[in-house]
């Protein structure tokens, strides 16, 4: 059965013995923040934590953290059991399966108000209250309380596309947020672009949480005029469940934990930040739109996501890794009809890795200029691209090949014109990165695609040096050696 | 541990300096570090804090994130309806471009 809520998520992780509940009480106030981010850290992704007891707060309104990071070996393995596949599948399984429903989004269903769990509890007014929920305050850096994990629904007013995205979002009052507005998503350039722009109010949902399909949909990258819950539906195979807003047009996810309905005002403006973000750096003060809140709904006993942004490996770095790798390789291959065998962005500042033949002169350039054409290149500074047999989940395997592979002088292809990562590059100003100036690209061409094959010499790793039949019988004696750690043998790609 | 009292963002400091330095009220928006739910004030502010009665920490903020290591004081007169008194929000203080 689909899980379609953030109680049938947290019972299947418990079911996994993926769940840690924590019962002892734990201080909204940077307490709980902190044990999420040394659980990243130390952690391996063995365990996602549940906080049952906040300080001041009444018992069952909860926060739960970790609840996408893995382990680097693993890191598909919450999202697949979030979208109810075995949490044992492997990456390229994984990864087809993925991509085949993303191929199929399925429109949401909408239900009445009287069967919305989202609707058990309704405030309007002066009753809504953001302080009424232990959201927390996650670094010492930060400039408020931010919620995370989330969908800001808003409606493009002349096509009817209604985007749901995830920006992180900051609690200045009780019926008063602001939030990062980057121009260049979806969610923001529909507000700047349609509503401001004519000097209207934009209305706005965010829905916390609910279905963990909603916030894979909303941080994949879907194209414009897409809207992410067709593709939450077609995640589960079934339409989500949506119901209308109290106080808009709006329609929300019938099981989030909590909904905020409101309206962002053209030109008014607020502090937002500083935020401690993903790359461990706190991205600074900037003024940004405002939310203001009219109406709060929720279920019972609501559970906050958090993800503790800056300490990996956190929900957000498996999140872009495993997304922008499975959104990059679909483009390159569908698209571009390139033969691009995987690729992947590491957990780690966003590093973006390419396996791939070679099949022709100058190819590795049009590739490298081919992904900083797309979206993503805000996200990462430099791609190291390679041949199809590496393994590139593997960071010693790239940086050995960019070590071995890549000529100083010859194979560094850089590009001036396009603009920084927005996260990352401290040594540009911030207002350079904003505007995207002095920027620039780098591609590492680690092929050998380049070189007559005389120049190749054999290679002599464990599964090139040893037959199959050497490598099983070492698999077989490991144990009885008196060996303690565990076999790791490479994936062969021709 | 969290600090007790507010936090301002510097740039508003920078803003009213003259009027600090006179020992007048100013009009800021202030963070309290109890709930972190922003409230609007007419206070006294001075630079360095005391314990003296009536006067709380003020923590200072700067854009880039880094807290001041000293509070100032702040002693707060009135808390205003943001809804009624006008606050513009102060664009970032410096916009260095490096050649």
């Amino acid at each position: 059965m689909a899980i379609k809520d953030m109680q049938g998520f947290l019972a299947a992780l418990d079911a996994a013995g993926q769940l840690k509940v924590i019962d002892q009480e734990v201080d909204w106030n940077l307490e709980a923040a902190a044990v999420g981010a040394m659980n990243n850290r130390v952690g391996q992704g063995k365990h996602a934590l549940l906080f049952d007891n906040i300080k001041g707060y009444p018992r069952g309104f909860g926060i739960a953290t970790s609840l996408f990071a893995g382990d680097r070996r693993s890191m598909w393995s919450r999202f697949a059991l979030a979208l109810g596949l075995d949490p044992q599948i492997s990456y390229y399984d994984f990864r087809e399966e993925y991509l085949r429903r993303l191929d199929n989004p399925i429109k949401p269903m909408e239900i009445a108000a009287g069967d919305a769990p989202c609707k058990e509890v309704v405030r309007f007014g002066k009753e809504a209250d953001h302080l009424e929920f232990p959201i927390p305050y996650s670094h010492a850096c930060d400039g408020g309380r931010y919620l995370t994990m989330l969908a800001m629904i808003n409606r493009d007013p002349d096509t009817g596309w209604v985007n749901w995205g995830n920006y992180r979002y900051m609690i200045i009052g009780p019926r008063k947020a602001s939030g990062s507005f980057n121009p260049t998503q979806h969610g923001p350039s529909i507000f700047f672009n349609k509503y401001e722009a004519r000097n209207h109010a934009m209305p706005v949902c965010i829905a916390v949480m609910g279905d963990p399909a909603i916030f894979i949909a909303a941080t994949y990258g879907a194209p414009a005029g897409v809207c992410e819950a067709d593709i939450a539906g077609g995640l589960h195979g079934e339409p989500m469940e949506v119901v209308k807003a109290e106080t808009n047009d709006l329609f929300v996810p019938a099981r989030a934990e909590i909904v905020l309905e409101g309206e962002v005002r053209p030109h008014e403006r607020a502090d937002e930040g500083p935020f401690g973000e993903y790359s461990g750096f706190s991205l600074g003060r900037t003024l940004s739109p405002v939310f203001r809140i009219n109406c709060i709904t929720y279920r019972k006993n609501p559970v906050i996501p958090l993800v503790v942004e800056g300490v990996r490996t956190n929900d957000t770095q498996c999140f872009q890794s495993l997304q922008y790798g499975v959104s990059l390789y679909q483009f390159l291959t569908k698209k571009m009809k390139f033969p691009v065998r995987d690729v992947f962005m590491s957990p780690e500042l966003g590093q973006l890795m390419i396996a791939t033949d070679v099949p022709y002169p100058g190819y590795v350039q049009e590739l490298a200029s081919a992904v900083f054409a797309t979206s993503y290149l805000f996200f990462f500074n430099w791609i190291t691209i390679v041949d199809s047999r590496v393994h590139i989940h593997d960071p010693r395997d790239t940086l050995e090949e960019l070590a071995l592979n890549c000529h100083p002088g010859k194979a560094i292809h850089h590009t001036d014109l396009d603009p920084l990562n927005f996260f990352l590059t401290f040594n540009t100003p911030l207002q350079e990165r904003i505007k995207g100036i002095n920027g620039g690209k780098v591609a590492f061409d680690c092929t050998t695609g380049r070189l007559p094959m005389t120049h190749l010499p054999a290679r002599a790793t464990f599964e090139s040096a040893y037959s199959a039949e050497t490598q099983e019988k070492v698999a077989a004696l490991w144990k009885r050696l008196g060996l303690d750690q565990e076999i790791e043998t490479k994936p062969v790609f021709q | 541990m969290p600090n007790e009292g507010y936090e301002i963002h510097e740039v508003y400091l920078v803003k009213h300096d003259k009027e600090i330095e006179a020992g007048n009220p100013i009009v800021c928006e202030l963070m309290p570090l109890a709930t972190y739910s922003r409230i609007l004030v007419r206070a006294h502010v001075s630079r360095s804090y005391d314990a003296r009665p009536g006067m709380e920490q003020l923590w200072v903020r700067e854009d880039d994130g880094t807290l001041q290591g000293r509070p100032w004081a702040i002693h707060i007169l009135e808390e205003l309806d943001p809804d009624e008194v006008a606050f513009e929000p102060e664009a970032r203080s410096t916009l260095e471009l490096k050649s």
